[in-house]
Parts: C-alpha cells; sequence; structure tokens
C-alpha cells in the first residue's frame, strides 16, 4: 500500500465519518441567541455606569463620616489611568479591562461561566471570595434550585446582564459592566457592596488582552543585577475565541522577580513546542547599580506554565518549582490550569 | 434553515447570516471530525460563531471567516482537551454502513477513525483540515498557527500511522 493510497483511504474516512454529524442542530440560532443576549448586557452599561457613579458619590459621602479606618472604603481613582495602592485591610483584584478592590482577606472562587451564566464550578467562602470564570473543579452548582449565596463575593467577567437580584436570605447582588468586563458584588451588607462598588475602574495594571504571545528580555550587565524594584504579574489565559485575556494580576515584591530570574538562570535549556493557552508575565526593573545614575535594567520573564519554559529572551529554559514558586500566590493558583490541575 | 434575516437585521449582520447560511453545515462536520463527539462540535461552533458574529465587520473584511470559525474551533478543542488533563479524545461509536465492500469499507473507516482518536488535538486537526478540507500546508499552517514545517510533520506521522493500521489489519492483527 503507497502513500496515495493510504491518503485515499484517509480522504474516505473522514469523508464517511463526516456524514455521520448532525447538521440539523440549531447551533446558529443559538450563538444568534448568545450575541444578542449580549448585545442586550451593553445596552445596560450606560446605565450602570451612571449607577457607579451615584454609587460612589455615596459612599465618598459615608467614608467622610466614618470612625473605623479599617472599614473605610478605598479611595477611589480619580483618573481611572494610574495604579494606586489599596487602603490596609484591601487588595486590588484585576480582570480583562477591570479593577476593583476587595476586603485582603477574601479568598479566591468561580464564577458564572460564559457557556452556562447559571453555573458555578468552586464558589468560594466565608469571609468572602472573588471568583472568576474559571473550571476550578467539575463539582459546579446552579444558582437556581432554590440556592442562595452564603459568603460575599464579587464576581469578576460572570456572563451576566448589569443589575440587580435580591434572594431571600438578605443578599442582593448587583453587576456592572466597566471597560468592557462585568463586576458582580453579591452581600447581604449593603454597605459593604457600596464600599467594593465605588473601587470599580479599568485595570492599569496590565494590558487587558494581547495580540500575541511576548517574548521574554532581560538587560543584563557585566556586574550582575542591582537592587530591584516593584514588579508586576499579569496573567492571561486564552479565551474561546482565541484571545488572550488578562485572568489576573498584581504587583509583587522585587525580591520574587529576581528569585525566579536566578531560578530560570540555572534552569536547562527547553526545547519544548507547544501552542501557549496561558502565561504569565513578570515585568520589573532593577537598580543599575555602576550605571552612575537613575538608570535602570529592564526585565521581562514570559512563563509559560502549559507548555513548561520560560522565555527570558533567546533560548527558552525549562520552567522549574523554584523559578515559580516566588510569586505563585493564591490568585495565580486559582487562576491558571498547571495550578488548577486536570478535573474529570 | 435556523438562521432568519429579520427586516431589522443590519447589512453587517445580514452578511454574517448569509455566510453562516451557507458554510453551517460543513463547519459543524469539520467540528465533528476535529472533536470527535456532536456535542462537542456544536459547542465548539457555536463559541466560535458568536466571537465571529460580534467582529464580523473586521472578520469578514480582513480575514477568511472560514479559516478564522475553523482556528477558534480546533483552539477551544485543544484548550478542553488541555483541561480534561490530555485524556483520549471522545470518539463517537463506529456504525454500520452499506456500500459496494460493505466489510472493507467498514474496516478501513474504523481503522481511520481508531487513528484520529489516537491523535493529539493538534495533530488531528492537522489532518482533517489536509485530507477532508483539502487546504494544503500553508493554508493549515495559516488555520493552526503554527509553521508549514510542523503542519507537514504532523501529517506524514499521521499517515505513516495508519498504514500500519491498515497493514496490521490485512495481518488480521487488529
Amino acid at each position: 500500500m503507497d502513500e496515495r493510497d493510504v491518503e485515499q483511504v484517509l480522504r474516505a474516512g473522514l469523508a464517511g465519518h463526516a456524514e455521520r454529524a448532525d447538521v440539523t442542530a440549531p447551533v446558529a440560532a443559538r450563538a444568534r441567541a448568545a450575541v444578542a443576549h449580549r448585545h442586550r448586557t451593553r445596552w445596560g452599561v450606560v446605565a450602570a455606569a451612571a449607577a457607579v457613579v451615584l454609587v460612589i458619590g455615596g459612599a465618598a459621602v459615608l467614608t467622610r463620616g466614618g470612625d473605623d479606618r479599617a472599614a473605610e472604603p478605598p479611595g477611589v481613582a480619580d483618573s481611572g489611568t494610574t495604579v494606586a495602592d489599596p487602603p490596609a485591610g484591601w487588595r486590588t483584584e484585576y480582570y480583562g479591562g477591570v479593577a476593583v478592590d476587595v476586603p485582603a482577606a477574601w479568598g479566591y472562587g468561580g464564577a458564572p461561566l460564559p457557556s452556562q451564566p447559571l453555573t458555578v464550578c468552586a464558589p468560594g467562602g466565608p469571609p468572602g471570595y472573588v471568583g472568576r470564570p474559571i473550571v476550578q473543579t467539575d463539582v459546579c452548582t446552579y444558582l437556581r434550585s432554590g440556592w442562595q449565596p452564603t459568603a460575599p463575593y464579587v464576581w469578576l467577567g460572570a456572563a451576566l446582564a448589569p443589575g440587580t437580584e435580591e434572594w431571600d436570605n438578605g443578599y442582593v447582588q448587583e453587576t456592572v459592566e466597566v471597560a468592557g468586563t462585568t463586576v458582580t458584588v453579591g452581600t447581604a451588607d449593603a454597605h459593604l457592596r457600596a464600599q467594593v462598588l465605588a473601587t470599580v475602574r479599568p485595570g492599569d495594571l496590565c494590558d487587558a488582552t494581547l495580540d500575541a504571545v511576548p517574548s521574554g528580555h532581560l538587560d543584563l550587565s557585566r556586574e550582575g543585577t542591582g537592587t530591584p524594584r516593584p514588579s508586576t504579574l499579569c496573567a492571561y489565559r486564552r479565551d474561546a475565541s482565541g484571545e488572550l485575556v488578562l485572568a489576573y494580576g498584581r504587583r509583587i515584591a522585587g525580591r520574587a522577580l529576581a528569585e525566579s530570574l536566578e531560578a530560570v538562570s540555572t534552569a536547562p535549556a527547553s526545547e519544548a513546542k507547544c501552542d501557549v493557552d496561558e502565561l504569565v508575565v513578570l515585568t520589573g526593573d532593577f537598580d543599575d547599580r555602576y550605571g552612575g545614575g537613575p538608570a535602570s535594567q529592564h526585565q521581562e520573564l514570559m512563563v509559560a506554565p502549559d507548555c513548561g519554559y520560560v522565555d527570558i529572551g533567546g533560548a527558552p529554559r525549562k520552567l522549574t518549582d523554584a523559578a515559580v514558586h516566588p510569586w505563585a500566590d493564591p490568585g495565580v493558583r486559582a487562576t491558571l490550569f498547571y495550578f488548577i490541575g486536570p478535573q474529570g | 434553515m435556523d438562521v432568519e434575516v429579520t427586516d431589522r437585521a443590519t447589512p453587517a449582520e445580514a452578511g454574517f447570516d448569509a455566510w453562516v447560511e451557507a458554510r453551517i453545515a460543513a463547519l459543524l462536520r469539520f467540528a465533528y471530525l476535529v472533536t470527535g463527539s456532536q456535542t462537542a462540535a456544536e459547542d465548539a461552533v457555536q463559541a466560535a460563531l458568536v466571537s465571529a458574529c460580534e467582529k464580523w465587520a473586521r472578520v469578514s473584511r480582513r480575514d477568511d471567516p472560514d479559516a478564522y470559525v475553523r482556528r477558534m474551533v480546533v483552539n477551544a478543542h485543544i484548550s478542553a482537551w488541555r483541561r480534561a488533563g490530555r485524556r483520549e479524545s471522545p470518539v463517537a461509536a463506529v456504525r454500520e454502513t452499506s456500500g459496494a465492500d460493505p466489510a472493507a469499507e467498514v474496516a478501513q473507516q474504523d481503522a481511520v477513525w481508531r487513528l484520529c482518536a489516537a491523535l493529539p488535538p493538534q495533530q488531528r486537526a492537522a489532518v482533517v483540515l489536509r485530507f477532508y478540507e483539502d487546504l494544503d500546508y500553508p493554508e493549515i499552517a495559516t488555520v493552526l498557527g503554527i509553521t508549514e514545517a510542523t503542519v507537514r510533520s504532523h501529517v506524514h506521522r499521521a499517515l505513516t500511522a495508519l498504514r500500519r493500521e491498515l497493514e496490521a489489519d490485512d495481518r488480521g492483527e487488529a
């Protein structure tokens, strides 16, 4: 049997099997309905944005009258274009084009999935949680049939229309959309809900999306690297359309980047050839201690966990635990499949 | 057909609807071969169509809509495969068929389907694009976002594996 015969068998076999597909399934109609739903969601944005402005004003008044600093709402970003530290006891969460501040003690969980807006896989628990539309387990919760929230939450990027829902147990869920990303806050505490909603703003720590998988870059001098300055971690995941969307971001200590860089520099070369579905970009500047001025060395690591390599410019290096450990916080571990692991 | 062009459809929407109506059957068959499952095929095509519709002005102007949707179908399948822990792709049960030489035809189609089930998703997509969609190597490389050399390697290894499978069948080893 020569190659032409094998090709002919392959063509005939594929053609025969293709005929078994049910091409009458109403897939196009379902796609149209999903698009229409999203359009309705976007029409709600203007009203939602106005609501956010009102909430921000109300929260500002509450803040001035408060005397408990730990419970104070975070400062409202004035322009939405600068990275500001959240106040003590709060942290900033990023997803897609949006940023929001939440109580620092909250954990991580799931949020309604784009394909199944009434399903959450791994809802978190007390004292509260930040959920992303990511499957963390194959045990999922259907948000009807008597489900009621039992802990405050912020869902980022959930496929929900702006608006408000109420539960019998006093929980109220409010969804707004900013910079193309929804933020949903659910809690029985109206003050807390207003506090969190008041901080919703366009995110500016990381790019909301990436057009392509970036390359790493190292500035090295013969004298070595100097003192690291605060750095940035941006984690991306490829969505159903193939676009790399920001899934998680935070500022990290420069030391974490330095430790990861040191581990990568001693790791063996990687021969991995792989389509990158999720990646982490670590970016930071180190003082150039012999530069004689304010000059700095810019370092950028592109970590592809699912492909097992790190790009620092030039030949990729194998990803090792030592390279991951300095920055793999609970948020990263709840966001990337490399850490979540397979389900089912 | 389940797609309607209403009076309120914009020209862009009407263009999308017309394209979907013409291509939906082919896209579903392609997705079925790539995913090996009717359900997965429907999910992948639906997600791809939603994205294509929302970006239709750009997709129809700058890209080949077929290539765009095929690429998203493949990406969705590869992502699902990775999330599931690289388990074997689902394969629909091989059904009896009728033909001039039913036994030989069934045996060969069975061998093809077994081969497809064993291939990693990207390689399987390359095979489907080459031998079902009749795309050439540069076109496949564009759809899959990989080099032409990788496409050739995928296809060559698949053909070698199928030849082994068919020869084993001939010897009665299967």
